[in-house]
């Protein structure tokens, strides 16, 4: 009895929660494909040049005829999307704003985040390299640096904030995702705190893989390897688009302000209604950071890249990066030192 | 069950959790995949392709040649993120 007590409320809270994660898919897709269409607007209206057309909808891409380059590692490039897809789910269910009853019992550390981006990377970067052609070569590493550029910083994020919080004097887990809510502490820190985390959300939103600030999330474009098609192919693209939306959902739920949105709703006085207010803030949120702040960060960071020496324009991004690390370790410790001197 | 829960003061993982859903959620979309592709899958070029993959060709040397080297060859090295990577975790796990 004790069993069938367990398992209807496991089988239950694993449909609540894979229904959020699939409604967290399909709006990465719905808005990646809106930002195409204001790209192409914008585009249009400034007289510059459209940018590549995207590919067919991935509904439709996945069952068309499946074609594969010559003398590829066919089940390796079969397979390994799907897992690539399935770890991106599994990290999905360690957020707390995907499950909203956990599923997995677990803080949602962004280590761990960190972990399962790197085993979603690592299915996705095999699959390219099994295709058995120079251009999969080429566009595997492009995607494992391009990975690299996005996973250091949010490591780096994650120790600067969690010895930010430990010096001051956050008493539950340093890592987990719910202690790392900044807005709340931003009357707290000093300037160099809040620059250092300001610069820290730039950084890695500028580092979101993309093809260029015009083009969506997408890893392959329409033109682009022709001879691999099907069903692998458009998970792949899944893949992409929806790892870019969890990474900005990420940073936006650090920078959301949940205690605005909590009073508001309070006013209300209703459980359910409150939780879906703030619910729909928060997503509607993470959408206009897709469609507005991302292609601004991007913009800025080419920016800065395209006034540095040519030389050195690879060592934009780390240089900053050490800069708000040190700016966010100077701020603990003077704290820690405050605390020394009482 | 002790191997497959890592808990601290702070956090505790739960792996089997993870591999489970992991696992399903796997198996479903393979087989969503497999589905898609019953009708076969229609190989470009045959045998008669150049073939440049890593994994589709043996040898150590054919695998020094994919596989290390251009990890060596870059100016900013993709080794040195990953020891930045690699540091920060050690960072983060004591420091924090």
């Amino acid at each position: 009895m004790t069993v069938m007590n367990d398992i209807f409320p496991l089988l239950f809270n694993c449909f609540v929660a894979l229904l959020l994660i699939t409604f967290v898919f399909s709006a990465a897709i719905k808005s990646d494909r809106l930002y195409q269409r204001l790209a192409a607007f914008v585009m249009r209206k400034m007289g510059r040049a459209l940018p590549a057309l995207p590919e067919a909808a991935l509904r439709a891409a996945f069952h068309e005829p499946a074609s594969l380059p010559g003398r590829a590692a066919a089940k390796v490039v079969i397979y390994a999307p799907a897992l690539a897809t399935a770890s991106l789910v599994t990290l999905c269910a360690s957020l707390p704003f995907c499950t909203f009853i956990p599923i997995i019992d677990n803080g949602a550390d962004i280590i761990q985040m960190a972990q399962l981006l790197l085993l979603s990377e690592a299915f996705a970067v095999a699959a390219l390299c099994s295709l058995g052609t120079k251009e999969g070569l080429d566009f595997a590493a492009a995607e494992a640096k391009a990975a690299l550029r996005l996973l250091v910083p949010l490591a780096a994020s994650a120790a600067s904030l969690s010895f930010f919080f430990t010096q001051n004097g956050v008493d539950r887990d340093p890592f987990s995702l719910n202690s790392f809510s900044v807005v709340g502490r931003f009357s707290a820190m000093s300037p160099f705190g809040i620059c250092g985390s300001l610069l820290f959300a730039f950084i890695i939103l500028s580092q979101i893989p993309h093809r260029g600030t015009a083009e969506s999330s997408e890893l392959f474009e329409a033109s682009e390897m022709p001879d691999f098609k099907g069903a692998p192919r458009s998970l792949l693209q899944l893949w992409s688009i929806a790892r870019s939306f969890i990474i900005i959902s990420v940073v936006v739920f650090v920078f959301f302000p949940h205690n605005i949105i909590e009073n508001i709703g309070e006013g209300v006085g209703i459980a359910w209604y409150r939780q879906a207010l703030s619910f729909a803030a928060f997503w509607l949120a993470v959408v206009l950071a897709r469609l507005f702040v991302v292609p601004l960060c991007q913009f800025a960071m080419n920016f800065i890249e395209r006034r540095t020496p040519e030389k050195y324009a690879e060592a934009a991004m780390p240089l900053l990066l050490a800069a708000s690390m040190a700016l966010l370790w100077y701020e603990g410790l003077l704290l820690s030192q405050e605390a020394a001197l009482f | 069950m002790m191997f497959f829960s890592i808990s601290t003061g702070f956090f505790a993982w739960n792996l089997l959790k993870w591999l489970v859903l992991f696992l399903v959620v796997a198996a479903a979309l393979s087989f969503a995949v497999r589905r898609a592709l019953k009708h076969g899958v229609d190989f470009r070029g045959g045998a008669a392709a150049e073939s440049i993959g890593a994994f589709s060709r043996s040898g150590v040397r054919s695998f020094l040649e994919n596989c290390i080297e251009p990890w060596l060859a870059l100016p900013f090295s993709p080794l040195l993120g990953i020891g930045a990577l690699f540091l920060l975790f050690v960072i983060a796990v004591f420091l924090g």
